[in-house]
């Protein structure tokens, strides 16, 4: 139900079963029901190198090792490598890291970067894998603002210029609309719906999270802003402690 | 071309220049294990100097120095290059498997079974519970011990490697299962010492002390044949040692099956662990410190660092064995000097590590 070239934000509450959904993609659960299909074939089909050039996947976490960011970021060719890492392998290797504007940390060790460059590097070894579908379980992660955009953007160009996929976990809805086709929001383990931007409503959003909200429209882009107690132009609220009310220390 | 009509020409340029540096790195340790292996055939009581040793190898001339060369001290520098490169090399595989810097074949528990298995053979041998049969002479000969030490190596290696298939097996419950299992054939290998009568425990002790000139030819043969395939094998997956180190979820991800990937590779490192234990005894760090060192130098990419630490693994044991052999009158064990030698410099690595990051 993913389309080539589309980029899908799945969106929803904590411990809703986001993760959950995108690890059962990536076959490292099973599924407790139904059956998913990558690429016309039941994912079960795939041997597991095979399956590795059809889907890569970005964990949430990233784990840190006394590895170059090259030797890093070129381990995603490994689903193409037959015997040895060819010039075509390294020359890829080189082209990601430079659209990810990193080649002035190639040499650096992974364990020496900072949290937001190690992101980007996990996330470029899985465009290095350029396999047709990729998999990201929060891609903004330790991310400041310029980098969730430009990041965001390059996922969404490869996309659109290899006619892929992607499917990104996502908590920020308004981020994930400025770079998403489509929108998965999910509740208590299940779909509450799928749709385009027209899936973005205060009626959903409520549903989901349980916030009131407003949807406006900026630059033919939704936006949410929610109706929260505590928020800047609220008024403060009646419901909080007694002990706090006669200020703090 | 200058850096500036090309963006990744700077960074390529280093690149490529840092993977020489690293192959550098190699040859050079290579070339000094040469000079310490020549050096050191020329040492004991029948002294040779650098040319004489040359020519005892390369010539035949039905000399002293030929015998003693071919027959002495010739298996004894291929025993420091076997066992050195078998167990520095098992012990990466061990770190990168398990994502921990602690895993060798010594700290998971695989010498400690060896020993025991030996010291049974030994006993059995020794009380005469089989009387003065030919199988008591069988089983408390070379080969005997030998064989009970590696049945009893590869039991630790598979009650490790069952553990690693159940749920809780984590990177750190598997060095603490190989401590656990250590401790138990610690504690046969005690009792056996305090039943046995005093030839025997003399011989058991005596067997646990690692020492090179323990092993003939024959026995070399046995560790050689083993050692080619299993490294050769290493070497393939070294691309996915690599993807290992980002994770197993990363791994799966990139096609790995991290789970036959972790048994076939724990296996295999530990059978060529227990064979060396088998014919040389206990030689321990030797499996921390090969990796280690070199992961400093090298860093942690495997197409270098497999390699790496099987030469520095070589290193380590030709030089503790020399240095061993200074007091020539009465040779210290290998297995003595890497623990003396390799322990502090251990610590001076940690140290030197926590002060970097």
């Amino acid at each position: 139900m993913i389309e080539d070239g589309d980029v899908v934000s799945i969106l929803g509450p904590n411990g809703v079963g986001k993760t959950t959904l995108a690890k059962s993609i990536c076959r490292m659960r099973k599924p407790d029901a139904g059956i998913i299909v990558v690429d016309d074939r039941d994912i079960r089909e795939y041997r597991p190198r095979e399956f590795a050039r059809h889907l890569s996947y970005v964990p949430q976490r990233a784990l840190a090792a006394s590895m170059t960011v090259f030797d890093s970021i070129l381990t995603g060719r490994r689903p193409h490598i037959d015997w040895a890492v060819t010039g075509r392998d390294e020359a890829i290797a080189w082209d990601v890291l430079s659209l990810f504007s990193m080649e002035h940390l190639a040499l650096k060790n992974i364990d020496e970067i900072s949290g937001g460059e190690l992101q980007k590097v996990q996330i470029a070894r899985a465009v290095v894998q350029n396999a047709g579908a990729m998999i990201l379980d929060e891609p903004t992660n330790n991310l400041d603002l310029a980098n969730q955009h430009s990041v965001l953007g390059l996922i969404r160009r490869i996309v659109k210029t290899n006619d892929s996929c992607a499917v990104m976990i996502m908590h920020d809805i308004n981020t994930a609309a400025c770079y998403s086709d489509r929108f998965v929001f999910m509740k208590k383990g299940r779909i509450q719906s799928y749709g385009g931007r027209e899936a973005i409503t205060p009626e959903t959003v409520e549903e989901v999270y349980g916030v009131r909200s407003e949807v406006m429209t900026v630059d033919g882009l939704p936006v949410v802003v929610p109706r929260i107690d505590g928020r800047a132009g609220s008024s403060p609220d009646g419901g909080m402690p007694e002990w706090m009310r006669g200020g703090a220390g | 071309m200058s850096d500036l009509e090309d963006p990744h020409r700077g960074s390529r340029g280093r690149y490529a220049e840092f993977r020489s540096r690293k192959l550098l790195w190699i040859q050079a340790l290579i070339a000094l294990c040469i000079v310490v292996a020549l050096f050191s055939m020329g040492m004991g009581a029948y002294k040779m100097s650098v040319m004489e040793v040359l020519t005892a190898i390369f010539r035949d001339t039905g000399s002293v120095g030929n015998v003693v060369i071919w027959n002495i001290r010739l298996p004894r520098i291929a025993a420091a290059v076997l066992v050195g490169s078998s167990l520095a090399v098992a012990g990466t595989v061990m770190q990168c498997i398990l994502k921990n810097p602690l895993a060798s074949p010594y700290t998971l528990g695989i010498s400690g079974a060896a020993a025991f298995g030996a010291a049974v053979a030994i006993a059995i041998a020794g009380t005469g519970m089989l009387g003065g049969t030919a199988v008591a002479g069988i089983v408390g000969g070379m080969y005997g011990m030998s064989l009970f030490a590696f049945g009893f190596a590869m039991l630790a290696v598979l009650i490790v490697i069952l553990f690693s298939r159940t749920a809780s097996a984590t990177s750190e419950s598997m060095v603490l299962a190989g401590v656990a299992v250590g401790s138990i054939f610690g504690a046969g290998l005690s009792s056996l010492q305090y039943f046995v009568d005093d030839s025997t425990l003399a011989s058991i002790v005596f067997w646990q002390f690692g020492d090179l000139s323990k092993a003939s030819w024959n026995d070399l043969g046995i560790v050689f044949a083993v050692l080619v395939p299993a490294s050769v094998y290493f070497y393939l997956r070294r691309m996915d040692y690599n993807s290992l180190e980002a994770g197993g979820e990363v791994a799966v991800s990139l096609g790995i099956d991290t789970r036959r990937e972790t048994v076939v590779s724990m296996t295999l490192a530990s059978v060529l662990a227990a064979v060396c234990v088998a014919m040389v005894g206990i030689i321990g760090f030797v499996g921390l410190l090969g990796p280690h060192i070199m992961r400093r130098i090298v860093g942690g990419d495997h197409r270098y660092l497999l390699p790496a630490s099987m030469v520095m693994g070589t290193l380590v044991l030709l030089v503790a064995d020399a240095v061993g052999r200074i007091p020539f009158e009465s040779p210290v064990p290998v297995g003595i000097v890497t623990s003396f030698l390799g322990g502090p410099l251990f610590l001076y690595i940690l140290v030197k590590k926590g002060r970097r990051s």
